[in-house]
């Protein structure tokens, strides 16, 4: 079986700066990734070499046993399988929530309107946000933009969904059921690479946790060996930080 | 010689004044529309990263912002048949084209300063939720970006507009037959300055409510997206 994602000795710098240094990692389908690390350790950085919003500068990244390079087509083809969402929604302000769900299955897959307006009902359903459809996405709630957020990805039937900190700018209420969409998502088998300092939800759901710290990784365990027994002096002070 | 409202309402209904009116509104449109298209890539390049680009950018909206507009017009109009002696014999090359030319080089300067400050103002990331959603580099700026920058131009893009219809009465210079080239030649037989001027002030205050009412319909169908 063809391995989702493969980073191999995958580095990055902002002109002299290294924000990723030899980074290795490779998620089988199906697998559930937590990256967490403190800010500024290359962790966003990471998930977004992954459908090229980021170039990496040296190694090779594969997804889906496509490897990412300059060749256009590899990337569009790549990123209609990669879903993503981000820290603050990016959703389409001047689209309704029904319209930001069916631009790309209509524009890329050329999906029919109807067929597309099908599908974002479903999904919306999934996400337990159908009474928004032809609302506007100011005019929704933080975390109800975020679920929108997670529909709009779906929509283009993903193979994979990246997570760029998608609780990081919600209000401590509604982190709750944002988690509860991902977490809903990770028992349909999702694979999934999510970036977060939930660590509850790391727990819950993680199969692997990735800890990087200076744009490396420091390590990656399952989460009950990581948070009861981290072996890295780097972990262990972020782990008690998170804590007090 | 008091006001005569007579003299007033047959000045508004001459055939040429009503002739001028509607070259003014012809040329504005076309100027605008034209310039409209013409100064995206000018803002991209003066947004852009690469240097050249950005640099001839520049230089092309320091010159165009600099230049008196009645210099343009007389620098199209007498310069450049001197440049191309062709374009003397030309029958299309007329004072309308003329002024045409002249205005879009002016305005592509103005508006590719509105539409970069617009482009800037789009938040970064929804140019990267398109990409991630798979959408190619076009469709991003067409279907994501360009609409929201959109709704920021727009109004000073009406300011530019009612700017073009007022700068076309500069082109009597070139002999172009607008509001103005009739409203003078008409003053030189009567000497009746205000029932003309006053004529000519309608005719730009109707072209103009013309294009406010249009601005007000197009900034009401797009206020129901900024409701909150």
């Amino acid at each position: 079986m063809t391995e989702a994602v493969v980073l191999n000795n995958v580095s990055k710098s902002y002109g002299s700066f290294p924000v990723l240094k030899d980074i290795n990692l490779s998620v089988e389908p199906g697998e559930k990734i937590v990256i967490c690390g403190p800010s500024g350790s290359g962790k966003s950085t990471l998930i977004r070499t992954v459908n090229r919003l980021e170039k990496h500068d040296s190694g090779s990244i594969h997804v889906d046993g496509i490897e990412l390079s300059d060749d256009l087509k590899n990337i569009d083809q790549i990123r209609s399988r990669v879903g993503m969402c981000f820290q603050h929604f990016n959703l389409f302000p001047h689209l309704t929530i029904l319209q930001n769900c069916t631009l790309a299955p209509v524009h890329v897959l050329k999906a029919s309107r109807q067929e597309a307006e099908r599908t974002a009902m479903h999904y919306l359903e999934k996400v337990r946000i159908p009474e928004q459809a032809q609302k506007y996405p100011s005019q929704l709630s933080g975390g109800q933009q975020q679920r929108v957020a997670i529909a709009r990805a779906l929509c283009m039937k993903p193979r994979m969904m990246l997570f760029d900190e998608p609780t990081s700018a919600l209000d401590p209420e509604m982190i709750g059921e944002v988690l509860d969409t991902i977490d809903a998502l990770a028992k349909d088998g999702m694979t999934m690479i999510c970036v977060t300092h939930e660590m509850g939800f790391a727990s819950r759901v993680a199969d692997r946790v990735v800890f990087m710290d200076a744009g490396q990784i420091v390590e990656t365990r399952p989460p009950k060996e990581f948070f009861e027994d981290p072996r890295n002096e780097r972990t262990k002070k972020f782990l008690s930080q998170l804590l007090n | 010689m008091a006001f005569s409202f007579e003299l007033f309402i047959e000045a508004m209904l001459t055939p040429a004044m009503i002739r001028g009116a509607g070259i003014a509104l012809v040329l504005t449109v076309l100027v605008f529309v034209i310039s409209f298209f013409a100064c995206l890539p000018m803002a991209l390049w003066l947004g852009s990263k690469k240097k050249l680009r950005n640099i001839a950018a520049k230089l092309y909206v320091w010159v165009f912002r600099a230049a008196p507009v009645i210099l343009i017009l007389l620098f199209v109009w007498n310069g450049t048949p001197q440049l191309f002696p062709a374009l003397l014999k030309s029958s299309w090359f007329t004072p309308f084209v003329a002024a045409t030319v002249s205005l879009v080089l002016i305005t592509i300067a103005y508006m590719a300063e509105i539409m970069r400050s617009a482009l800037s103002s789009v938040a970064p990331g929804q140019g990267e939720a398109a990409q991630a959603l798979g959408l190619g580099r076009f469709q991003t700026f067409r279907l994501v970006v360009m609409p929201q920058a959109l709704r920021i131009a727009l109004p000073p893009m009406v300011n530019e507009f009612i700017n073009v219809l007022k700068v076309t009465s500069l082109a009597y210079v070139i002999s172009l037959r607008e509001i103005m080239a009739v409203v003078n030649d008409s003053i030189a037989a009567t000497f009746r300055f205000v029932e003309w001027y006053t004529a000519a002030l309608v005719y730009y205050l109707i072209i103009v409510s013309l294009f406010m009412m249009l601005q007000g319909i197009v900034a009401r169908r797009q206020s129901k997206a900024d409701l909150a």
